[in-house]
């Protein structure tokens, strides 16, 4: 459909686009003998601004010239600064269903979009996943502008780039590719354009959805695409060399390329000292190692090791087990599924209902079941443990839960024997994966040793005169000599 | 196998497969000829091994750019090339064999009171597939990445019973004569030949000037580790080395230490159960590539599959008759074969570089540079080369690939 001459039809085809909803607005006035319209969608306009700086300047316009009319109505009547001609009907409907004001001139087929949107936004609070003790707080909402511009805050460079693109045909979801121009690689940049390009699909409610399409590996449990809620989390991820990808409807910034090490780190280890946050990583992998393999170690060393254990502690796990209706494998993988539905119920009960279920999960799991001998108290205590380790990584938190369990499997069955052929198929498994350049286990396999310096260990900022080679960058010098 | 790993991860490849046919049930072995003296002949088998890597090392700098077989199929022709990759793929599966058979009793004897056979061997089996079908860098990686914790573990092994040994075992030396260091490194040599790895990694290593060292130093120390690993061995065991079948865990488990803080020998079971599995599919992975070059396979699913039934039809014959496999390995016609195959390879790498060297002497090359300038590269001197081929970012090898 094109844009008509007639004032009167392009209101109708524009209403009519709209199922003749009342949602439309149409406002129409006069500006010197010259028909305007004005067409919005209720709820999503600054109608204080459209007021102030379209509609009143226009109705009370003196002196308007009776040629060249709409030019000068544009450029000298209207104050507000963000308007673009448009000629194409069908962005025309699309902008407004986005919130966007449009105008129309009677005797013209070219009009004109303000952006005026305007939608009731979620301030930016901190993530809960990522508190932090020092360091900034501010978190991403739904609004990509809103993003934007908190990102443009921080790296406040003309280097910082963009591409936007539309995914969507429904939910026509505007994506911004953002990167630093001679820091990313133009490779890297291009593969993320080209494969979001590619994305055919109704509709985009999450960032998710785009990273599941930008992922190397479909069927893989294992996170392949980075992300942040934190737009300092962001910039420095950018810095590095990384693509930043932000979804408009979405609070989750993707970032790639993506390598396992990145969600030990986390953001305060860079607002604090050193030393403590090469110690606090460090727990971090202890924990990841304890979250797979506890539960696996101890239904393997009752099943089939038990004299790996010393004799006090084999007579006590003998008598806390002694009389169970269920083995220790059965009881092991109950608990577990126990434990992820208590997760699961926790995150979706209504917060007035919380303090008396999380009462009940409490009592049912840790007294009531161990009373009546249906588990043991160790097999509480080892899923307990395990369960508070899997949130000290919180980014791997849903793969470390399926881990959990696949290497309990291993151990039940196989015993130690299983243990280790399950960690040997992983890092197999993982040194296999490339993420857009970067392979996914670097720097500790490749190892890279310029790179140690900020991976288990960190050294002081300082020090960190390169940017790490793991991830592909044009610019490799960060400190200035 | 894809091309370029990293002079680290060809170095850890070496190093792994010094110490993975080693300290399990080598020290036993030797023992039955050296009784006291075992490591002497590891010094000397050590040795041999380290003069067959130099001369390895040399012809992996000469023919950078080109793999084994490339190097073969150019001095001998196809039909050799195709004997020496099956001859190659029989020994890494023997190899292979050996480990597997090796890993088997060890989770028997250590982890397990008594292992079902077929628990054994199918997820082994599975878990071998998966390597042999997956690349030289994901492999070189994988072993990169558990390279320390392995290291760790032959240290643990080594420090843990020092301070309970009795150094005045390691006496007499030859108490059974000198000729039990080479009938002992006869018998028992098919545990050494380490230096095929760098066979198989040929052409495929990013080699630079200090690669060379760095792979010598890694040989070194993990040599010396195993020497240590040894004279520790005896020490700790002196006459009854030879009913010591499994030096590894055995050495750790009659320690004070490990007792106190209380089954440190599962740590070390556990690291090595590691090393063996990779060193395992390794082999395995290099025997199937050895296949494919040797009856051009398309893809490696096919030899894979072969090598996997192989492993089931051969581990099967040998199920829990350790012994069986080992009496065939330390027969007399075996071990010939080993050695000659040992002793042959290296040769052949030496009289085809010279065959290379030969053609460079006496010919004229010509090298297209950057699209239009030729130069003569005929008889001038060695340090003019290099600094010609430096200078326009050529190989005098790749001078030659260009005609």
């Amino acid at each position: 459909m094109e844009i008509k001459k007639s004032l009167k039809l392009n209101i109708s085809n524009i209403k009519q686009q709209f199922n003749n909803s009342k949602d439309i607005i149409v406002k129409e006035f006069n500006v010197n003998k010259l028909k305007v319209a004005i067409i919005y969608l209720k709820g999503m306009t600054d109608t204080l601004m459209l007021t102030d700086f379209v509609i009143k300047p226009m109705q009370q316009a003196k002196k308007v010239p009776n040629k060249n009319i709409i030019p000068y109505i544009i450029n000298n009547i209207i104050t507000f600064p963000e308007i673009a001609n448009e000629t194409n009907f069908n962005t025309i409907v699309e902008e407004i269903s986005k919130g966007k004001v449009c105008l129309f001139f009677d005797g013209s087929n070219q009009s004109y979009l303000i952006e005026l949107d305007k939608y009731k936004e979620r301030s930016l609070t901190e993530p809960p996943t990522s508190a932090v003790l020092k360091g900034p707080r501010e978190g991403f909402n739904e609004n990509l502008k809103t993003n934007l511009s908190v990102i443009r805050k921080i790296l406040a460079t003309d280097k910082l780039d963009t591409e936007m693109i539309t995914v969507g045909d429904v939910t026509k979801t505007q994506i911004c590719v953002m990167y630093l121009k001679g820091i990313a690689t133009k490779s890297v940049v291009k593969q993320v354009v080209n494969k979001i390009k590619k994305i055919s699909i109704d509709g985009i409610i999450d960032s998710y959805y785009i990273a599941e399409f930008l992922a190397p590996r479909k069927y893989s449990i294992f996170k392949q695409i980075g992300s942040a809620e934190k737009p300092d989390v962001v910039a420095a991820k950018m810095l590095e060399g990384r693509v930043a990808i932000l979804v408009d409807g979405s609070p989750l910034v993707l970032t790639v390329p993506f390598i396992l090490l990145e969600d030990f780190q986390a953001s305060d280890d860079y607002y604090s000292n050193s030393a403590h946050a090469s110690f606090v990583r460090c727990i971090r992998i202890i924990s990841f190692f304890v979250t797979i393999l506890l539960p696996g170690m101890y239904i393997a060393i009752q099943l089939n090791h038990y004299k790996a254990l010393p004799l006090k502690f084999l007579v006590t796990i003998v008598n806390s087990t002694q009389g169970l209706p269920l083995s220790p494998f059965a009881e092991i993988i109950f608990v577990l599924i126990l434990f992820e539905i208590l997760y699961e119920a926790s995150l979706r009960m209504p917060e007035y209902l919380g303090i008396a279920l999380s009462v009940v999960g409490a009592l049912i799991l840790g007294d009531t079941a161990v009373k009546a001998g249906i588990i043991s108290p160790p097999a509480v205590m080892i899923v307990a443990l395990s369960g508070i380790t899997l949130y000290t990584i919180p980014d791997q938190a849903q793969q470390l839960s399926l881990l959990r369990f696949i290497f309990t499997m291993a151990g039940g069955l196989l015993g130690f024997y299983g243990l280790v052929l399950m960690a040997v198929f992983f890092v197999i498994y993982l040194n296999d994966f490339d993420s857009y350049g970067s392979p996914y286990l670097a720097p500790i396999s490749p190892y890279i040793s310029s790179d140690a310096k900020d991976s288990i260990f960190k050294k002081p900022l300082p020090d960190m005169i390169m940017r790490p080679r793991t991830i592909p960058n044009v610019n490799h010098r960060r400190i200035k000599k | 196998m894809t091309r370029q790993i990293s002079d680290r991860q060809c170095a850890i490849m070496l190093a792994i497969s010094i110490v993975s046919l080693k300290l399990l049930i080598l020290p036993a072995l030797l023992s039955r000829y050296t009784v006291k003296y075992s490591y002497m002949s590891v010094i000397c088998g050590l040795a041999i091994d380290f003069v067959f890597m130099i001369i390895m090392l040399a012809i992996m700098y000469k023919f950078k750019h080109l793999t084994f077989s490339e190097i073969i199929e150019r001095s001998f022709g196809k039909v050799v090339r195709y004997l020496l990759n099956f001859i190659l793929a029989v020994y890494f599966f023997f190899k292979g064999i050996l480990i597997v058979k090796e890993t088997h009793n060890y989770f028997n004897e250590t982890l397990f009171e008594n292992i079902s056979w077929w628990f054994f061997v199918i997820p082994m089996l599975l878990l071998i597939f998966f390597i042999i079908i997956k690349d030289l860098k994901t492999i070189s990686r994988s072993v990169e990445f558990f390279f320390w914790l392995i290291a760790a573990g032959i240290v643990l092994t080594i420090l843990v019973p020092i301070k309970t040994v009795d150094f005045s075992n390691l006496l007499p030396i030859f108490s059974k004569g000198s000729l039990g260091i080479p009938e002992s490194l006869l018998y028992c040599n098919f545990s050494f030949g380490d230096y095929f790895v760098l066979l198989m990694l040929m052409g495929r290593v990013d080699l630079k000037t200090k690669s060379r060292k760095k792979i010598l130093w890694y040989a070194t120390i993990t040599n010396f580790l195993v020497v240590l690993f040894y004279i520790i061995f005896v020490a700790m065991f002196g006459d009854i080395s030879v009913n010591q079948g499994l030096a590894i865990s055995d050495m750790p488990l009659h320690s004070n230490i490990t007792s106190a803080i209380s089954r440190l020998d599962w740590i070390i079971i556990i690291i090595w159960s590691i090393t063996l599995i990779f060193q395992a599919g390794a082999l395995f992975s290099m025997s199937c590539a050895c296949l494919t070059e040797s009856f051009k396979f398309k893809n490696k699913y096919i030899p894979a599959v072969a090598i996997i039934v192989s492993i089931f039809i051969t581990a099967y014959h040998y199920y829990l008759d350790l012994e069986g496999i080992l009496e065939l390995i330390i027969s007399l016609p075996f071990s010939i074969i080993t050695m000659t195959i040992q002793i042959m390879y290296p040769i052949i790498l030496l009289i085809a570089g010279a065959k290379q060297n030969n053609n460079r002497k006496f010919k004229a090359c010509n090298a297209v540079i950057k699209g239009q300038i030729k130069i003569q590269y005929t008889q001038i001197s060695k340090p003019k080369k290099k600094k010609l081929a430096l200078n326009f970012s050529l190989d005098a090898n790749m001078a030659k690939e260009e005609l």
